[in-house]
């Protein structure tokens, strides 16, 4: 009882803290709103101090590279691929190579350097190099570069994209400024200048943003209250002999469902895996219980915990009705699965043992859950007798279903006429 | 009345499903539906003329990222996604026309619309297929702005 008591204290807890976190999420939306352009203006400055300072770190590295390749290099004498030796790294991202004053390239090792790698920043259309370099004693020059991806929407590090940025991109300062961009300088040097450009959300975006991860906050906190509160109700519902009473287990079933329903509040609206929004799936058969592949999944999952609670509950039920709820479990299983079909841009099977995307093993497991809360349900514990009920019943639709497919398959060999 | 049959009617009742005859009965059905579908947004009335064993295809350039080949309950979903980004204002068919051989009826259509309050109009290439003796939507396409 005391466990029990503390157990619920911790839920209201939660729920508690769940309402304090959505009220501080709409004030800060509110603060957001009313002071946007200095909110803004400082997001930007912090992320461009926290780019810079990852551009130097990459500086840094690659001047310490550069000079212990230089320190080897110059310490005795390399044939040609005594050098190519020197060079190697397997470092992702980053290359190294000997070039002679005039620029001509002696060895080379790892990323493809596309540009010339006589400044420190260097571009080519989708890359930004940089590029740091140590001057051997026989005079020709070693180099050492990363490869940093400066693709138009990537947002490779040390770009990055949130709720204030949609976009950067790094340049020289020949770039056209696009509407709406804001412009910094990341690194001045004497042969090179980096600046990057950012491109902010608009003022509804932010605040939109702002109040949708709030409310995912508070959704994920009540699904967890809820979930715990189904366990500790559980646990307490049973009767002296073992036996799951009815009462606690059908709160359970209510908790796991107040769990599932207040994960509907969740909106995801950077998806790069595209499991939650309906475009490689999305059905209306579950209403919004089905609008993605990830709801699906939550709700095989807590469709899965329901039959689990209700398990033993429902053994004790009559067999006929047993039949009746399985026949229709059975019915809307084969419509889920013929509407997954009809409604999804992938298959759901894997042609191989592991699935191709993260969306197609959502919808896999979440298919999988369906069906093994159906099996679930035809647990079977009862006598020998009344288990014949289900054979007799089996043998009598045989001969209409025998009719069925013997139809179905004249229907297939004879030719049209 | 026993309590158990009862509770076994109303679940037999409950699940099974309603068979709405999805698809356009005739042609003015169709025109009459995307009419309203497309003149005051409302997705229900397209998506009524969407087979739903089928897929549509969809494609609105500038408006919604995605499109391609989609199901009767996506094509719901994308649709209501597009009349929350825009407000459409009008949908005036321009041209009609039935190509028998391939069992199809084009309808190029101008649809004017409002994004972000500002007024704007695009072509709308709609293609319905004769499926029996019903009208389907097979394909809606916007030209870009």
């Amino acid at each position: 009882m005391i466990r029990s008591r503390t157990t619920f204290l911790a839920i209201a807890v939660a729920v508690a803290t769940a309402i304090c976190l959505w009220g501080v999420s709409a004030w800060h939306a509110n603060r957001v709103a009313t002071s946007f352009d200095q909110e803004s203006a400082k997001h930007f400055n912090d992320d461009v101090v926290h780019v810079r300072a990852e551009v130097k770190e990459i500086e840094r590295q690659l001047d310490v590279r550069a000079e212990h390749l230089a320190a080897r290099i110059d310490a005795r004498q390399h044939s040609l691929m005594g050098l190519f030796h020197i060079l190697q790294s397997s470092e992702p991202n980053r290359g190294a190579r000997i070039v002679t004053p005039n620029g001509a390239p002696i060895a080379w090792w790892g990323e493809d350097l596309r540009a010339l790698g006589i400044k420190t920043y260097q571009f080519d259309t989708t890359n930004l190099y940089i590029i740091r370099a140590h001057t051997l004693k026989s005079g020709d020059i070693v180099q050492a570069f990363a490869r940093i991806d400066n693709t138009p929407g990537g947002n490779a590090p040390p770009r990055h994209i949130d709720e204030w940025v949609a976009g950067s991109v790094f340049h020289g300062g020949f770039l056209r400024q696009e509407p709406g961009a804001v412009r910094f300088v990341v690194e001045k040097r004497p042969d090179a200048t980096l600046w990057i450009d950012i491109t902010p959300h608009t003022k509804i975006d932010v605040v939109d943003r702002i109040r949708k991860n709030g409310r995912n906050t508070v959704a994920v906190l009540l699904a967890i209250a809820a979930i715990a509160a189904a366990i500790a109700v559980r646990r307490t519902g049973f009767s002296p002999s073992g036996r799951a009473e009815a009462r606690p287990t059908l709160l359970a079933v209510l908790f796991v469902i107040a769990a599932r329903s207040a994960l509907l509040a969740v909106t995801v609206i950077d998806d790069p895996l595209r499991i939650f929004r309906f475009d490689v799936y999305g059905s209306k058969l579950l209403g919004p219980f089905s609008k993605s592949p990830f709801d699906l999944l939550l709700t095989g999952i807590a469709l899965f915990a329901i039959v689990m609670l209700a398990g033993e509950w429902l053994t004790r039920l009559r067999l006929m009705l047993r039949i009746a709820v399985m026949l229709v479990a059975s019915y809307g299983f084969v419509l889920l699965a013929e509407n997954l079909v009809n409604n999804s841009r992938i298959s759901s099977i894997p042609d191989h043992l592991v699935p191709t995307s993260t969306a197609q093993a959502v919808l896999l497991v979440a298919v999988m859950l369906f069906g093994f809360a159906l099996l679930r349900l035809a647990k079977h514990e009862a006598t020998f007798k009344a288990s014949l009920v289900l054979p007799i019943a089996l043998a009598l639709a045989r001969s209409p279903l025998r009719l069925v497919r013997s139809g179905t398959s004249r229907d297939a060999v004879t030719p049209p006429s | 009345m026993k309590r158990w049959t009862r509770i076994a009617l109303l679940m037999t009742v409950a699940l099974t499903p309603l068979t709405a005859f999805a698809q356009f009965k005739d042609l003015d059905v169709a025109m009459g539906n995307l009419t309203r579908g497309f003149g005051s947004g409302d997705a229900q009335a397209i998506v009524s003329g969407m087979a739903s064993d089928d897929h549509v295809q969809l494609q609105f350039p500038g408006l919604v990222p995605d499109s391609g080949m989609f199901g009767r309950d996506q094509a719901a979903y994308y649709l209501d996604g597009l009349f929350n980004k825009v407000k459409p204002v009008s949908f005036e068919p321009l041209n009609q026309r039935k190509v028998s051989s391939e069992g199809q009826y084009h309808i190029t259509a101008r649809w004017t619309i409002q994004v972000a309050g500002k007024p704007e109009a695009r072509d709308l290439y709609v293609i319905l297929r004769n499926k029996g003796d019903r009208w389907s939507v097979v394909s809606v396409r916007s030209a870009s702005q």
